[in-house]
């Protein structure tokens, strides 16, 4: 009866969670040397910036189709990857999940941890065939949580999730920052992440129903604050990541600004909430200076745009400029 | 329909000093004598009653007069709060599915109702006032089979429409009513949060009108529980050991069933136990939380 425990891999959250996971596997793996905000920013998960129209806790992690974001944020940093997914009442469920059970030993065999839809994201690290059980890190507690294989994708949301990853290929410094740079754009002229709901915003609408959702009062008071500390953990990110960028792009000096700028307003962590009944709440004096600091945020971010256009129209986009003879979704 | 009702009566009767029987209990309610026979027994068992049947008078008579029957005096507005979260506890399926059954029985028991079905750890959910008296009213439109005019309000714009009724569910901790959509011909879900306004109508429905609800169909696997092999310090009495239930294995151990690893945990370090064999992952964590209770104990942490 195999058993593996991957040693030297550890999610901490401190970021988003997928960014988390796929640092922790990514890094144990020698996959990734570098800071976390370097990954965050060169995946694209950075930039992502979703929000539900009441603020709702899930607004963090619905961004769009899991498939093709984090395929994505894989194929940027030059990285394969599988993903499967699917909803667990499907009848073929037992099925993909006696599958995905055998993809995600052999990923571990080959020392890749694997991400994993708790949910949040969360990474398994081990396995154990005698007790037929994966070892799952969610990054806050120290302590591993049992899946038994017969569990594996069965949680309170009505999906599944998991990916893998595999080899490496070298992409140079500069076409990665530049990647970064158009995902960003990408995310932030995208309105509606996982249409046709309308429900959720992202990029430049997010702002506007993050401010709506304030003003009304009308809002989920746990998820204000998760994602508010989600908006300022990755615009933090950005700040960093773009410091270092504007090495290779000088250009990206004036978007880093910006982003120091926008990070400045936003200090002090406890200026903006207050302690009620075990957890944390906005507070309500501090909701008219948020709104302010939002609105703020949102045209400091629109002129770091501007920028990060002005920079990449600089340079051929074939992932996004050619189009096929055969139009752009290809037969197969 | 609840039996306190009928409890307090048979109470009355043995305080009037009328040594009750079951069958007294029977032929006052209409109900058969094994069911008389259970009030007996739940008066007895659950409520700790000190019930006697004395044979000179064929009937029950109390041992300790000084018995009282529990507090049970609940206002219809409590009744509906019970009635909601009872409803939704045991529409909850997830993780450890005998906890918020257990939950979801308890409640519906107190509220009057006889059925309480589901699954899942214990979870929170918002008694909203408006919310249960929406819930309130279509649980009643749904037993009357009555035609509700819903003044809705979605992300389309808002709309008032008649619909029927089916059943009220929760999904992803929220509240819909599943309705027949009379104009279109099929059912629909409807968020009980974005109802604006509902009136209950005269109009009465047919059954078969609504048909079949389909989306009550493919839902998630029910999770599986851990097994732990234990060699427990006596044989046991029953299929459960300490609520858990339990397989005899042989040798005297016993494969115990759990949801929820920390509980486990925990009754573990009660002892009753003299050897747990398997899963591993149980025993290593059983002796890291051993291993930190021993560094706190030296004053090494």
């Amino acid at each position: 009866m195999a058993e593996v425990i991957l040693r030297g891999l550890e999610m901490k959250r401190e970021s988003k969670s997928f960014t988390d996971s796929l640092y922790a596997v990514l890094t144990g793996a020698g996959l990734f040397s570098g800071p976390k905000y370097r990954l965050s920013a060169l995946s694209g998960m950075a930039f992502i910036f979703s929000v539900h129209e009441r603020l709702l806790p899930l607004s963090v992690t619905a961004y769009g189709e899991w498939g093709t974001v984090h395929k994505r944020a894989a194929d940027s940093l030059g990285i394969f990857t599988v993903t499967d997914a699917g909803r667990t009442r499907h009848p073929t469920f037992k099925k993909y999940q006696q599958d995905a059970v055998k993809w995600i030993k052999s990923s571990l065999d080959r020392g890749l941890g694997a991400v994993y839809w708790l949910p949040e994201f969360g990474v398994i690290h081990g396995y154990d065939d005698a007790d037929r059980i994966f070892y799952v890190q969610d990054g806050y507690s120290a302590e591993s949580k049992i899946v038994l294989y017969d569990n594996f994708g069965i949680n309170f949301t009505p999906f599944w999730y998991a990916q893998m990853f595999g080899g490496k290929v070298d992409i140079g410094e500069k076409d990665m920052v530049l990647e970064a740079l158009r995902m960003a754009l990408d995310d932030w002229e995208t309105p509606h992440p996982v249409p046709p709901n309308r429900s959720i915003a992202s990029g430049r609408k997010a702002y506007s129903y993050f401010i709506h959702a304030l003003e009304q009062g009308d809002f989920d008071s746990f998820g204000a604050v998760y994602v508010w500390d989600a908006f300022r953990g990755s615009r933090t990110e950005i700040m960093y990541f773009l410091q270092e960028a504007s090495l290779m792009f000088p250009g990206l000096q004036e978007a880093a600004a910006c982003y120091e700028q926008l990070a400045g307003m936003m200090e002090q962590p406890e200026r903006w909430t207050v302690s009620a009944n075990g957890g944390r709440t906005l507070s309500q004096e501090s909701i008219p200076a948020l709104i302010g600091v939002l609105k703020e945020a949102e045209k400091l971010e629109e002129r770091a745009m501007g920028v990060f256009r002005s920079i990449s129209v600089q340079y051929p986009d074939l992932k996004r400029s050619t189009v096929p003879r055969w139009g752009l979704h290809t037969a197969r | 329909m609840s039996n306190m009702h009928r409890i307090h009566w048979f109470d009355q009767r043995i305080r009037g000093g009328h040594y009750p029987s079951s069958r007294d209990l029977a032929l006052q309610f209409e109900i058969s004598r094994r069911q008389a026979q259970r009030d007996i027994e739940y008066l007895a068992v659950s409520l700790r009653a000190p019930l006697v049947y004395i044979a000179k008078h064929r009937g029950y008579g109390y041992e300790d007069k000084t018995y009282m029957l529990p507090h049970l005096y609940m206002t219809e507005e409590e009744k509906s709060v019970l009635k909601f979260l009872a409803r939704k506890y045991g529409e909850y399926s997830t993780d450890a599915p005998s906890g918020v059954q257990r939950v979801a029985h308890l409640l519906g028991r107190f509220a009057g109702e006889e059925e309480g079905e589901g699954a899942g750890r214990l979870p929170y959910f918002d008694a909203d006032p408006r919310l249960i008296h929406i819930s309130g009213q279509l649980a009643f439109a749904i037993e009357q089979r009555r035609t509700v005019h819903l003044h809705y309000r979605s992300e389309n714009g808002e709309f008032r429409e008649d619909v029927c009724p089916v059943r009220l569910l929760s999904r992803y901790n929220a509240d819909y009513v599943a309705a027949y959509q009379e104009h279109e011909g099929k059912t629909r879900l409807y968020r009980l949060d974005a109802i604006e306004s509902l009136h209950v109508t005269n109009r009465m429905f047919e059954i078969n009108e609504a048909g079949d609800v389909p989306f009550v169909k493919g839902r998630p696997p029910a999770i599986q529980p851990f097994t732990a092999r234990l060699r427990l310090d006596r044989e046991l009495q029953g299929e459960a050991w300490h609520g858990y239930p339990a397989r005899p294995a042989g040798d005297g151990f016993y494969d115990i069933d759990f949801y929820d690893d920390d509980a486990f945990l925990q009754q573990l370090t009660l002892g009753g136990w003299l050897n747990l064999v398997s899963p591993k992952w149980l025993k290593t964590k059983l002796r890291n939380r051993c291993g930190q209770i021993l560094k706190c104990l030296d004053g090494e942490e």
